[in-house]
């Protein structure tokens, strides 16, 4: 068999294939498939001759192997899968680095690096980012198992003798900065990791085997960094002073961003964090930013050619600096405002910042969301120190107010399983957890990005529902086990079912999140809009009623003739300033979803007035009708128990409302306008503390003036057309629905007249 | 090649085995073959790609590691490439019976 022999051939032969490679980056401890005992025969002839004798198209395939995984696997020489093939005439061997020479020159390598960090961030890979400057591959290549070793590994040059400050600029100043980042990048891994995030679609942590200095610690970092801040201060480094400046001001912002990235929960709720710091020495960055200058020579993508990756190669990512400025002060706030909920000051304003905090416009980052997760459930601990039952419980106590006697600390001291006490205790013990567990999911499930917000939210309502069954039970467990008076309620003997009371709104609640970040996500089309509101109003409308009957439970003397009342433990009797609380809890609600439903029926009107008009129109449905598409919209709630899917048939003619005239219909709209922004406007009257939003004001007060906004557009819509129906002039009526400059979750049509086009004053002729 | 072995047994003799695969532009695939057909397309799993250094290694003087990185899945396609080798284990041929000749540059580790 000829062998195609030749200079190549042979050069491989001389090279040993390394079983464990120990240089560079590989420390995959994966099987490499050459233990040092095998040998390699060269099959070439007999293969390819092999393979002409079968027939086309015909596989030769290890049966386990299905061809759906091949799918997924890189084409080699293929240029948009293969990260290592080389362009035609494109060198293997590096390409020495540019060494600079200019402290300007350092500072821009230390911005363009800032930006690669932040486009991380902001969701691209390392592989795009941090690792395409050279100078981090050069001083990760060796995989440093110390700081001694965590270096430039660089050719002697003449400008850069040992001890000079062009080499001090290179090998202590810059590998500091370097040396801070990567360790950054570490500390921002390790907390995403920690928590639910979604992998490729919020951030990409995959490190592609390299190591991020683990075996480094923050403090040796620091010190080095403090030792380069030392040099440029010194009288050694002959810089002016605002180049002096620039330069301590990155480091000394690396050294305490580093800091700051590397606290845990514990030294948060000591109020040791300095947020502040770092936000002061990026102030100073970004003024000194102008005397950098950008060496982009030191970024490249052939570093991809190295890293250990079962994807295709990216492109490199650099945001502006402007933009990664931006992102880097947005981080170190919003790190700075989480530490808020440390100050635990109830659980309905927990919740609140939750959601007033991840529905910012733009979204906080995921390393923030991610922390936030942290701080509220880390170690069995809620916020660092308390048990998460006592948030659960304070929830429900807070709207609910269930009868003292659940909460009775004696009850957990009785040891018989015959006494009530001890039969409450089981049953509370049970809610604390079931309840618990679904609680936490609930709060982390806010961190998420808002679209996985959504679809997780379909899912949890499952769970919710189960729950509210299950509660129910107990809460006719405990209502006897307690003696529970029952109470006349709409003509009705009623009991309060308290935790299930609970359970129920806060199912409500996220059924109406749901489709409210349909909108927000730009989900449903124009011409649905009138039944998604519709079907909002049907939900709160259902929340109204349940708060009202909650209401009617939330009274002093709950329970005053229990059997447990002769050795009821003081502390737990619900205080005047306790019921005084939970109805104003309930009240409040009950104004802020009364808000939300009026303004829903004004957009029900309207949406459907511009529909009998023509101007929102349906667009072809080739492959569907209104009721499949009804169908898929009310998928997440087809399994809950209350309230129903309403059949398709009715749900039409309440949308479509055929017998209001439609000038009636916008007088209607009209009317729920007016009363959704006397609401709102009753709610901003209202303090911080009785809307709950001590922990959020400013954003609370900013979702409420973004309500009254979309109030208001809505107002004037709503009187456009019904002057263009008096005036007969529907058909020079243009809409435009408007999602960016109102409430996301209330689109509003801007109605406007066709603008005629105006004659030409020189008719475009003989072009 | 013995005419009397149907080339779809022969072949199948290779699957599930290690290959060194060289491509044209002088890299290295070692993977586990999964699949193959008429062109000589090879589909690898757990690859290592292996580069070969720009400079003599006997000019070093000394034994040298090639670089590698893992790659998982990958498709080669037949035409990219230059030569395919199969790993004996312990010197067993692949197909004993069958006629193969090692190639004089088949021991590779004796530097």
């Amino acid at each position: 068999m000829a062998s195609n022999s030749g200079g190549f051939n042979d050069a491989f032969a001389r090279l040993h294939v390394s079983e464990k490679p120990t240089e560079g980056r590989q420390t995959t401890t994966t099987t490499i498939s050459s233990p040092s005992s095998a040998s390699f025969r060269d099959v070439t002839q007999l293969f390819r001759q092999t393979c002409q004798g079968l027939d086309v198209g015909q596989l030769v395939k290890d049966p386990n192997f299905t061809l759906f995984e091949a799918v997924g696997a890189l084409e080699i020489m293929d240029p948009k899968m293969d990260s290592g093939l080389l362009k035609p005439g494109e060198d293997d061997t590096p390409s020495e680095i540019y060494q600079p020479v200019l402290p300007e020159e350092i500072i821009g390598i230390m911005d363009q690096l800032l930006s690669s960090e932040m486009s991380w961030h902001d969701g691209a890979a390392l592989s795009q980012t941090v690792f395409t400057c050279l100078y981090i591959d050069n001083l990760l290549s060796l995989n440093p198992s110390s700081l001694e070793e965590a270096k430039f590994n660089l050719p002697p040059s003449e400008a850069h003798q040992p001890g000079s400050p062009t080499c001090q600029l290179l090998h202590l100043i810059l590998r500091a900065y370097c040396v801070g980042l990567i360790k950054c990048c570490e500390r921002v891994n390790l907390q995403i990791l920690a928590e639910h995030t979604y992998e490729e679609e919020d951030f990409v942590t995959q490190t592609y085997n390299v190591s991020l200095l683990d075996f480094v610690t923050v403090s040796e970092i620091n010190k080095l960094i403090v030792s380069a801040i030392e040099y440029v201060d010194s009288g050694a480094a002959p810089w002016p002073n605002n180049i002096k400046m620039a330069l301590k001001a990155r480091l000394a912002f690396r050294k305490l961003f580093l800091t700051e990235l590397s606290r845990d929960v514990k030294e948060m709720v000591e109020k040791r964090s300095n947020w502040d710091g770092c936000i002061t020495l990026l102030s100073t960055i970004g003024i000194t930013r102008n005397l950098g200058t950008a060496v982009p020579s030191v970024f490249s993508i052939a570093v991809q050619r190295k890293l250990a990756s079962t994807v295709p190669p990216r492109p490199i990512v650099q945001i502006p600096f402007e933009e990664a400025f931006t992102i880097v002060s947005r981080l170190c706030k919003d790190a700075k405002e989480i530490l808020r909920v440390l100050t635990y000051s109830g659980a309905t304003n927990l919740m609140t910042f939750f959601l007033r905090f991840t529905a910012r416009k733009p979204q906080p980052s995921t390393f923030v969301r991610s922390l936030l997760q942290t701080l509220f459930f880390s170690n069995h601990m809620a916020l660092g120190r308390m048990q998460i039952g006592h948030i659960l419980l304070e929830d429900v106590k807070e709207l609910c107010l269930p009868a003292d006697d659940l909460f009775d600390p004696r009850n957990e001291l009785s040891e018989m399983p015959s006494d009530t006490r001890f039969q409450i205790h089981q049953r509370m013990k049970w809610f604390v957890e079931r309840a618990g567990n679904s609680y936490i999911t609930l709060y982390r499930t806010i961190c998420q990005n808002r679209s996985r917000l959504r679809r997780n939210l379909c899912h949890l309502i499952v769970d919710w529902d189960a729950l509210q069954i299950e509660c129910e039970e107990i809460d006719g467990e405990l209502q006897q086990l307690i003696k529970e008076e029952p109470v006349l309620h709409n003509d009705n003997i009623s009991y309060a079912f308290s935790l299930s009371s609970w359970v129920y709104h806060y199912k409500l609640r996220q059924m109406e999140w749901i489709i409210f970040l349909g909108f927000e996500l730009e989900v449903y089309l124009p011409h649905e809009f009138a039944g998604m509101y519709w079907y909002l109003q049907y939900f709160l409308r259902t929340r109204l009623q349940h708060l009202e009957r909650i209401r009617h439970f939330v009274h002093p003397g709950v329970a005053s003739d229990s059997p447990l009342a002769a050795t009821r433990s003081k502390e737990c009797i619900a205080s005047a300033q306790d019921v005084a609380n939970a109805q104003a809890t309930v009240n409040f609600t009950l104004l802020e979803a009364a808000a939300l439903q009026e303004l829903c029926s004004a957009m029900i009107f309207l949406y459907t007035a511009l529909a009998r008009l023509g101007l929102v129109k349906t667009p072809p449905q080739p492959y569907s009708t209104d009721s499949m598409r009804y169908e898929l919209r009310m998928k997440p709630f087809l399994t809950i128990g209350c309230p129903d899917v309403v059949p398709f048939e009715d749900f039409k003619a309440l949308v479509d409302n055929p017998e209001i005239e439609t000038l009636e219909m916008l007088e209607m709209a009209s009317e729920n306008t007016k009363e959704g922004r006397k609401n709102f406007d009753l709610l901003s009257k209202m303090s911080a503390t009785s809307s709950h939003a001590i922990l959020c004001e400013e954003g609370y007060r900013l979702n409420l003036r973004e309500y009254l906004r979309s109030c208001i557009g809505a107002g004037v819509a709503i009187v456009m057309l019904s002057k263009a129906i008096k005036m007969n002039t529907v058909a020079d009526v243009e809409v435009e629905i408007d999602q960016g400059s109102y409430h996301p979750w209330f689109p509003v049509p801007r109605i406007s007249s066709k603008k005629r086009p105006p004659l030409p004053a020189i008719p475009p002729m003989g072009r | 090649m013995d005419p009397s072995i149907p080339p779809d047994a022969l072949l199948h003799s290779f699957i599930t085995k290690t290959l060194r695969v060289t491509t044209n532009d002088t890299r290295m695939f070692v993977g586990e073959l999964k699949c193959t057909d008429r062109d000589s397309n090879l589909i690898l799993a757990r690859t290592h790609e292996y580069r070969l250094p720009k400079f003599n290694p006997e000019d070093l003087g000394r034994k040298v590691d090639l670089t590698s990185r893992y790659l998982g899945l990958v498709v080669v396609m037949g035409v990219d490439i230059r030569r395919i080798e199969v790993e004996e284990i312990g010197g067993g041929a692949v197909m004993s019976g069958s006629s193969v000749e090692i190639g004089s540059d088949g021991g590779d580790m004796e530097q």
